[in-house]
Formats: structure tokens, sequence, C-alpha cells
């Protein structure tokens, strides 16, 4: 159950190189110079480099939706890129709001694995060249809120039920006082959709890696509990109830002729329940992945599958057409 | 008499007062008097030396507490020229050097945010070796020091060497 309610594992790590002022304050000759060393560290064997600059506006927004890219990679006005590697598990940030943020994305519940890929990159590029750090404060970054480990450890985790019941607002106080921030499925300021949500440790200074993903740990096992205690006493006291819900979920899905990403991510999201609460089979489904089919259907995505802007009512068109072919196979 | 503020009308009211043992008069005039309450009197080059006892100890750290906050106001980073107030602004470091530039007041921040003041966690392998390096070597200079106040030339000669030898490690690297 907590594989599936936890959808994804993730670390990222900020990272600066002492000779550069950092990209608030850097020259675009110092930015092209990182960029060349950067290239020199990830070969293009395994990596593939994207100049965020060059890249056309719909594929980098892809990468924003797809959680290779942060929004912010897009509004800044130095040369910046980024590496991904090609095995699909982690994204190097480079001239974002530091030099270098390492990201590793792993699927389900291993923030063990997250981390290793992370470290495995910082201690690769530290071979190269020397990082802003000192003994009393750790890795120093642009912003006094990373400092330190520089480390932001982060879960995706499905929380319908707690949504559904109003409870969602409690558990983000609670979780908040406790240390732990709290947002939408794309990252900060978004609202959460599909009843995803990321939450991450706040402090970086004075914890050591460990103990903050040890500390994280404690808190999302307790919001998995509420939402496990709540989908049995669901489960127990409206079965019929909510197996009518999610099978309208699923025929509203299958049969819509338009669909905005609102309702498609609420009706997933619905689904994705039936499922991990084996409601309905996942055969029954396609054996899709859902998580990534609330990906597909984000408006770049759609709009880089037919290769060009849509109107709204086209996007919605072809957003339930995905779907469908999706659902039915 | 002349009143010791103006220097011009005939001093009426007569102020004593003993500070650090030495008793020491005012004499104001009327008009002074009624202008000036005793801390702010304007007192003249001769009365220097009871200028300083007079002032209030509050006074003296409100001046102290201005002039600190000016010089911060002027701290700016040689490496990248951000100022603190640039820096309160924009909630943004400019460089690594910021940090030093700005060292008095990071504890407080980074108490509000973090509720800690110090890195706990993984030291870069290459930059930690280096870190334990320069420790190691400023302890024996200390060492060093020593042995030379106590005249022990055989230990320092010793120390020395090691010293040079660890330095040459360093810049191998
Ligand atoms: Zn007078
Ligand atoms: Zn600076």
């Amino acid at each position: 159950m907590n594989d599936a309610i936890i959808v994804s594992s993730r670390v990222r790590l900020a990272r600066n190189i002492s000779k550069y002022p950092f990209p608030n304050r850097l020259k675009n000759e110092d930015a092209q110079q990182i960029l060349k060393q950067m290239q020199i560290i990830f070969a293009k064997k395994e990596y593939n480099y994207i100049d965020i600059k060059s890249n056309p506006n719909i594929d980098n927004l892809v990468l924003v939706e797809n959680h290779v890219i942060s929004v912010e990679m897009l509004k800044s006005e130095i040369d910046r890129a980024v590496f991904v590697d090609k095995n699909d598990t982690s994204s190097i940030m480079i001239n974002e709001e530091d030099h270098i943020r390492i990201q590793s994305i792993v699927r389900g519940n291993n923030m063990e694995n997250a981390f290793k890929y992370a470290t495995n990159i910082d201690d690769k590029i530290e071979k190269k060249l020397e990082y802003a750090y000192n003994k009393e404060y750790g890795y120093l970054t642009a912003c006094p809120t990373n400092v330190g480990t520089a480390m932001r450890a982060s879960y995706m985790i499905h929380l319908p039920t707690l949504e559904v019941t109003n409870q969602i607002k409690n558990a983000v106080t609670f979780l908040g006082k406790l240390g732990v921030t709290v947002r939408g499925m794309h990252g900060e300021g978004t609202e959460a959709k599909g009843s995803m949500y990321q939450v991450s440790n706040q402090v970086t200074l004075g914890q050591s890696e460990t103990e903050i993903i040890e500390r994280l740990n404690d808190v999302v096992a307790q919001i998995i509990n509420q939402e496990i205690k709540l989908r049995n006493k669901i489960y127990n006291e409206q079965k019929l109830k909510l197996t009518d819900e999610i099978y309208r979920a699923y025929g509203t899905l299958t049969n819509a002729k338009l669909i905005s990403v609102k309702e498609a991510m609420l009706l997933l999201s619905y689904l994705k329940l039936g499922v991990d609460m084996e409601i309905i089979e996942k055969t029954f489904i396609n054996n899709i992945d859902i998580f990534s089919l609330m990906t597909k259907i984000q408006k770049a995505n759609i709009e880089k599958s037919v290769g060009r802007k849509l109107q709204i009512t086209e996007r919605d068109e072809y957003r339930a057409n995905m779907i469908q072919k999706e659902l039915r196979g | 008499m002349l009143c010791d503020r103006c220097n011009e009308n005939e001093a009426v009211i007569h102020i004593k007062k003993t500070l650090n043992g030495k008793s020491t008069e005012i004499h104001l005039c009327d008009q002074c008097a009624k202008e000036t309450k005793e801390n702010e009197i304007h007192i003249p080059v001769s009365f220097q030396d009871f200028l300083v006892g007079i002032m209030d100890l509050a006074v003296k750290e409100i001046i102290e507490e201005e002039k600190e906050n000016i010089k911060t106001k002027i701290i700016r980073c040689d490496k990248c020229g951000m100022t603190y107030e640039d820096f309160k602004k924009s909630g943004k470091f400019g460089c690594m050097e910021c940090y030093t530039t700005f060292e008095k007041k990071l504890p407080i921040v980074f108490k509000k945010l973090h509720g800690h003041t110090k890195h706990n966690g993984k030291v870069p392998v290459k930059l930690g070796k280096k870190i334990l390096q320069e420790e190691d070597i400023s302890v024996l200079k200390n060492e060093l020091r020593k042995a030379i106040l106590k005249e022990e030339f055989e230990m320092a000669a010793e120390l020395r060497d090691r010293i040079k030898q660890m330095q040459k490690g360093e810049n191998h690297e």
C-alpha cells in the first residue's frame, strides 16, 4: 500500500563553484565557462545536454511538467542548461539559482536510491572542481534557506481520501509544525491536482543528510497512516458509494469527448484509488501507470505530442482521446 | 560669571555634580536652563574631561549601535559587490565571500530559518581532506611557537620540517 501512496522519491542537492559569484551576480561569460566545464564532466554517452536558451519553448515547458527542470530555470537571463541522465533517473541543472542543482527521482518509496544517485553525481563533480563550502555553514548556496546540506528530500504522495474528507488542511498544518513543507504536484505555489502532494524537509542546516531523511520518513509515515485509516473506514462504511464513484470516473474517462486537465486529474485520482484499494483490477484499465498518464495529459505534453499550439477546446478533445486510447488499449 | 552654554548671558543657575570623585559645576543663564535638560547641555571645550562622565551610558550605547548600523549598511562584499542592504532586499547571497562579509549577521538569520547555526552534514571528500590538513598544520605551528619560546630548538626544527612537508603535499594536489 505504501508503495502506491508514495508515487516517487526525490533528492535535490544544490552546489556552487567557489571561483564564481552565484548565478544572481554572474557574468554571462562566466556562465558559459561553467557550462563548458560541466560538459567535460557529463559525457554525451551518458547524458543528454539541453541548452535551455536555444531549446524551443514548448520543449522547455514539457521538461517542467515532467519535473526535469524547475520553473525558475525558464526565467533566468544567463546561459543555462540541463544534463539528463539517459537512464532517466537524474538531471543536473546548471546556472539556476545555484550553479549546480543535482536531482534524482525514483519511482515509488525509494529515497535510499534517490539519495545514492544524487550523491554519486555530487562526488563525481567534486573530483573536478572546488565547491563553495566552509566548515561552519557547509555547502554555501545563494538562498540562506538551502545552506548546510543544501539538500531537499521530497516524496510525491497521493492523498485522495484526506482531501475528499477535508482533512488535508489539518494535515498540512501538522506537517508544517514538524518542519515539513507541503506543495502541489508542480512545486512552489502550485495547488495540488489529482490529490498529489510534494512533501519535503524545511531545515537544511544543523542536521545531517541521514537525519533529514529519517525525520521526513517519520512524518510521512504518519500522514500515510492517516490516509490508510481513512481508506479503510470508507471501505468498511461506504463501499458501494466508493465503488460507484470509481466506476463513474472510469465511465467519464472512457467516454468523454472533451475533458479539462482539472477534471481529468480528479477522475484519474479516483481511478488510482480504485486500483490501489483493489476495487478494480489493473488489467481492467489496461495495466497503465496512472501517474505517468497524469503527466502526459498536461498542457505542454499534449501540444508537444500533437506538434503544434492548440486552442482550449482542441486540447480538451486531444486529451479525451488520449485517455481513452490508454485506458482501453 | 558667564553661562557655560551660550557664553553671553550672566549665569544664574548653578548645578553641582560629583562624578568619579571629582566635583564639577555647570553654570547656566536663565534662558539656556529652560531650553535644555541637563544631559543635553552643549558643553564648551574646556569641559571636555567632564563630558565623558556626564554622558549617559545608555546614550553612548545608542550612538555605538548607530555607528554599527551605518557600518553594516556600507559593508560591501569585495568579490561580488553585494551590500547587506542588497542581501536583505533580495534574500540571496551574491557569492561565497558574502558569507564571510556578513558573518556577524548570519547566526540570527540561520537560527530563525533552521533553528541551528552550524553545519552537521556531509563533508566533501577532496575539500574535507584539505580542511583537515589545514587544521593539522595550524596545530603544528602552535606547537612550533611553544617550542621556540621554551628554547627547545631541536624539537622546533623537527616541527618546522613536518610543516614544510605537509605544505608541499598540499600544493601537489
Ligand atoms: Zn546661556
Ligand atoms: Zn559576495
